[in-house]
């Protein structure tokens, strides 16, 4: 048998399509191109291009010959060939002879009627490429194809999905090892072919397993990343009063954020693995990557501790102590008595001397002071009211003048003084700056109101500013309809324990602090004191407080002012008339 | 040379590939006609090549393993084949449709074209086992116009058909 010269596969096409050789001759021609195409998988690109181009031949018969060249290589050519015969560019090209639109009017009948029989048997027989079908429905859409061609089942060949080749299997190298060894008739050979495909299958499974772990580490990660946003939810829930953020939430979250960094670490791994070998697998790792980044940086803020309001009460004892300094010179009584059971007696006695006094001398505004000291001065009261009421005036318009001179007994309001810190008035968010050129911030107003229904009251213990004499103060965290980044709200309520009403309650406060702007709602009330028939009723004021920088607490000066009148134990109240003490003590 | 001196003697030799689905019966077939009698077998990771005659023919059989995950391995066994064997498990109704896509993955290889076809439908002795002529159909062999081909049911357990099929092969292989 001789040998043919090696010639271009264009030489073969040509043969293959003359019609004037015989069939034997073109069928030759088409298997060297076949040859040739699983000698070089890229030759059968050229070979259907150049068909392709034989198509729009002038002569029919030369056309019908290329059609049934194409049928035959697409029968033997391989997937090659039904991947190239599948694409649009050659599809196309049989299209433009069957279609009146294009040459389907210069075409013969016999040739159209051709084509439509091959597109048909394609798309029956290469289902797997999804274009045959869509041309031919396509075709059948237009009106172009009317009906199916007649064709009898053994001439439609069936070609089965190409197997989604593993790369362990399709190494080369491996491939050609292995043939070799299988071509030889040595037992020896054969016995390493055996080892050989063990070897493959192994190192398949172990591919397997990876990529196994690979997916639970994916999924794992989604997890945690719901799980972190979950927990988020729920702190910020805890914020506004609402759910049960706990330490041990706190801790999970600390754990779960180091997981799915630990997990990220991992993950940069598979991408440059999977980046490497272009694996679809590569956009879900890089999706989950971000979603994990999403999550991550909120957790790197530092958190702020909560601060108890331990450091608020400490400063309750001093004043204590000075209070009852205060009340033993003016004490006739001797000291024995006053640890007795009859306190109260005691008490009560006292607060009649002292307004004894006041009936003594009737120049004197018969005002109840919580600070006792002013009474040894009451000579200087008026002077001293004076003072601090222009000095209040001054500072609530929010002029900037110099410190006033301290009048002396300005010194004697220290010991009410406490100390509230705004950490533990929950300062989380950092200040707004005023605009530098405005002396008088216009973002908190001059008066505030307390509006109960715009009220959110937080849900933390509230501040003991006060609880002497029957008279309690508590300052309760809220959000009103006044809260921004840089304005506080607060709640304080005055509550009476004694069994009497006060009126004209009045709680005033100032501070000296330069960073903070106060606002305390302005109220003269009336307070009932514990009546066994109904509830304790309270007096509720508004507070504001706007910081101006950044500071973490204010010092804060109260007074709270009130007259003391006893009332009946049935219901009701009535102002009785002083009377001294000796009258008292002439009736025993 | 070998196969000169073959053909004065009259005796033929034959390269037999044997390939089908996982269990359905290829080792145990082949080591009954190697052996005459059923052996226990574990599912085959590589191949068992034996020589078996019959009638004066030796036959050249080789059982590769049939996992889906080896597959891929089958093609480099075609070279030289003359015949296919293609077993399948006449009662697994449920995989006819994947044996029906590896048969024709193989015989459209073009180092198939030559190899004629011969199907063992065996376990024939179970009860719902499909016969050849619903074996046929559903593999789709009546599409098969350019060689010869045959559906033989067989027993691999018990021989049955399995030397009828041998006879099949060796009048109808080509030299």
């Amino acid at each position: 048998m001789e040998e043919e010269p090696v010639r271009p596969i264009d030489y073969w096409v040509c043969r293959a399509t003359d019609r004037f050789i015989g069939d034997e001759e073109r069928i030759k021609a088409l298997d060297f191109i076949i040859e040739s195409i699983y000698k070089q998988p890229a030759s059968a690109l050229l070979a259907v291009d150049l068909f392709s181009h034989k198509l729009s031949s002038p002569s029919q018969e030369e056309a019908m010959l290329t059609i049934r060249a194409l049928d035959y290589l697409v029968r033997n050519g391989g997937e090659k060939v039904h991947e190239r015969c599948g694409r649009y560019k050659f599809l196309n090209e049989l299209v433009r002879l069957i279609a009146p639109k294009y040459n389907g009017k210069l075409t013969s009948d016999a040739l159209k009627t051709e084509i439509i029989k091959l597109l048909f048997i394609w798309q029956l027989s290469i289902k797997h490429i999804p274009k045959y079908k869509q041309v031919y429905e396509s075709l059948k859409l237009s009106k172009i194809i009317t009906d199916d061609p007649h064709v009898r089942e053994t001439e439609v060949p069936v070609f089965a999905v190409p197997p989604v080749r593993s790369s362990v299997f399709d190494n080369e190298e491996q491939a050609v090892l292995l043939k070799a060894l299988l071509s030889s008739n040595r037992p020896e050979d054969l016995e390493t072919a055996n080892n050989l495909i063990k070897t493959l299958v192994e190192t398949e499974e172990h591919k397997l397993v990876k990529i196994h772990e690979r997916r639970k580490k994916l999924d794992h990660a989604i997890n945690l990343c719901n799980q972190v946003e979950h927990l988020r939810l729920d702190k910020a829930a805890e914020t506004i009063g609402l759910g049960n953020y706990s330490p041990d939430n706190e801790l999970t979250l600390q754990r779960v954020t180091n997981e799915l960094i630990q997990l990220q670490e991992l993950f940069y791994g598979y991408v440059n693995e999977l980046a490497e070998n272009n694996d679809p697998c590569l956009e879900e790792v890089l999706n989950i990557n971000d979603q994990i980044n999403r999550v991550l940086p909120e957790n790197e803020t530092p958190k702020c501790g909560n601060r108890a309001p331990i450091s608020a009460r400490t400063q309750l004892d001093p004043e204590n102590q000075e209070l009852l300094v205060f009340n033993t010179p003016t004490s006739e009584v001797p000291p024995k008595n006053g640890f007795c059971d009859p306190r109260d007696l005691e008490g009560s006695l006292l607060n009649n001397m002292i307004e004894s006094e006041f009936v003594e001398e009737p120049k004197i505004v018969p005002v109840q002071q919580m600070t006792p000291v002013l009474n040894r001065n009451s000579s200087a009261s008026p002077r001293a009211s004076g003072d601090s009421s222009i000095f209040e005036t001054d500072f609530l318009a929010g002029k900037r003048l110099p410190e006033p001179l301290k009048p002396p007994t300005l010194n004697e309001l220290k010991p009410n003084t406490t100390t509230i810190t705004l950490e533990a008035l929950e300062v989380l968010v950092p200040p707004m700056s005023p605009e530098p050129t405005s002396l008088s911030p216009k973002a908190i107003p001059e008066k505030v109101a307390l509006n109960p229904s715009s009220i959110i009251m937080r849900n933390r213990v509230p501040i003991e500013v006060l609880y002497s004499k029957g008279m309690r103060i508590l300052l309760y965290y809220c959000q009103s309809d006044m809260t921004v980044s840089n304005i506080h709200s607060y709640v304080l309520v005055i509550q009476n324990h004694n069994n009497f009403t006060i009126k004209d309650v009045n709680l005033s406060l100032k501070t000296n602090d330069k960073n903070v702007i106060i606002r305390l709602q302005d109220s003269v009330n009336n307070l009932a004191g514990f009546n066994i028939f109904g509830q304790q009723e309270t007096i509720n004021l508004l507070l504001c407080i706007q910081q101006l920088n950044d500071v973490k607490d204010v010092e804060l000066d109260f007074t709270l002012a009130y007259k003391k009148s006893l009332e009946s134990a049935i219901s009701g109240s009535f102002t009785l008339p002083i009377i001294p003490e000796h009258i008292f003590n002439i009736n025993f | 040379m070998g196969k000169f001196l073959s053909k004065i003697f009259g005796k033929k030799e034959l390269r037999i590939l044997m390939l089908g689905l996982d269990a359905a019966g290829k080792t145990t077939i082949l080591y009954k006609l190697k052996l005459g009698q059923s052996v226990t077998t574990i599912p085959t990771v590589g191949f068992n090549v034996e020589t078996v005659t019959y009638k004066n023919i030796k036959f050249n059989v080789w059982d590769v393993g049939g996992q889906d995950k080896i597959r891929p391995l089958w093609r480099h066994y075609y070279t030289g084949t003359q015949a296919l064997i293609f077993v399948m498990d006449a009662a697994d109704r449920d995989r006819v449709d994947e044996a029906r896509m590896e048969l024709h993955r193989i015989i459209n290889d073009r180092e198939m074209k030559e190899a004629i076809i011969l199907v063992f439908a065996n376990k024939q002795d179970l009860a719902d086992a499909m016969k050849p002529h619903e074996i046929q159909d559903k593999l789709g062999l009546t599409r098969i116009r350019d060689r010869n081909w045959y559906v033989q049911p067989s027993c691999a357990s018990t021989g049955d058909g399995l030397h009828e099929g041998l006879t099949w092969l060796s009048q109808n292989c080509k030299p």
